[in-house]
């Protein structure tokens, strides 16, 4: 019966993880395996695009700012598809950073201003309906949420 | 991702973007771009309806040119981004800072009026 109920993924969530490295190459690797392992979710166009989007912006920010030493650091993505939502886990071992204390860049921004960046957040909090940052035992883990 | 340059007159050109603009999209046309629309004066249509997916970095790419034909008197427009596409310029508040367009005429006179002599 366990058996069974383990074959059938919909009873118990549908899940993905993959591993990337702190590469930005890493990046093109994050977006087709989200292609692929989403592709059999029927996902909403638009749910879709959101999780691609916050993933990209969520994992270069680590890739980029995450590691204080050089080297190969890991980082580890889950997805979790509920009957309500899609979540989207991102877990690594860098620099503590809380980018739900970060503060929204102004509406009103100059060009020169808009250029320097800092776009990245103002689109996760836009594109997703929950965000919450852990720190545990070194470990950073976002959970970004999504109404399906 | 991909680029194709569109030259209607010396100082009018459109460019046609194919793609997810995305780190690696940013990388791959980045250099085209701004050697094409960002060197000298122009009036510059981007054309986004071939472009399917638009990250941070990829604006900054596009407000780099932005910004550099506004210091240089010339002017860029969007033409036609994606309905998603376009979410995420007005979440980021870039429709504040580029005007976008759905139709390539008027994108077009829009960037020529800009590089036209003024009235006296």
């Amino acid at each position: 019966m366990t058996a069974a109920l383990a074959c059938r993924p919909e009873a118990v969530g549908m899940r993905a993880s993959i591993s990337l490295r702190n590469d930005m190459a890493d990046l093109r690797k994050l977006a087709r395996w989200l292609a692929d392992e989403a592709a059999p979710w029927s996902l909403p166009e638009g749910t879709l695009f959101a999780l691609d989007l916050c993933l990209q912006e969520a994992v270069d920010n680590v890739i980029r700012h995450g590691f204080d030493t050089p080297g190969m650091h890991r980082i580890d993505v889950t997805l979790i598809r509920d009957p309500s939502a899609v979540r989207a886990v991102i877990e690594d071992e860098g620099r503590p950073f809380d980018p739900t204390r970060v503060a929204a860049p102004a509406a009103n921004r100059s060009l020169d201003e808009a250029v320097e960046g800092g776009q990245g957040v103002a689109l996760i909090r836009r594109f997703m309906d929950e965000v919450v940052y852990e720190n545990f035992g070194g470990r950073n883990r976002l959970t970004m949420l999504r109404a399906a | 991702m991909d680029i194709s340059i569109e030259k209607q007159t010396d100082a009018v050109l459109t460019v046609h973007l194919y793609g997810r603009l995305d780190a690696a999209g940013a990388d791959a046309i980045g250099l085209k771009l701004t050697a094409e629309a960002a060197t000298h004066k122009a009036g510059v249509v981007i054309d986004m309806a071939g472009v399917n997916f638009l990250a941070s970095i990829g604006i900054r790419l596009l407000l780099t040119v932005v910004r550099a034909q506004k210091l240089r008197g010339g002017k860029v427009v969007l033409l036609s981004p994606q309905p998603l596409v376009r979410e995420v310029l007005h979440a980021t508040g870039c429709d504040a800072l580029v005007a976008i367009h759905d139709d390539a005429a008027a994108a077009r006179a829009d960037v020529e009026a800009a590089l036209a002599p003024a009235a006296p």
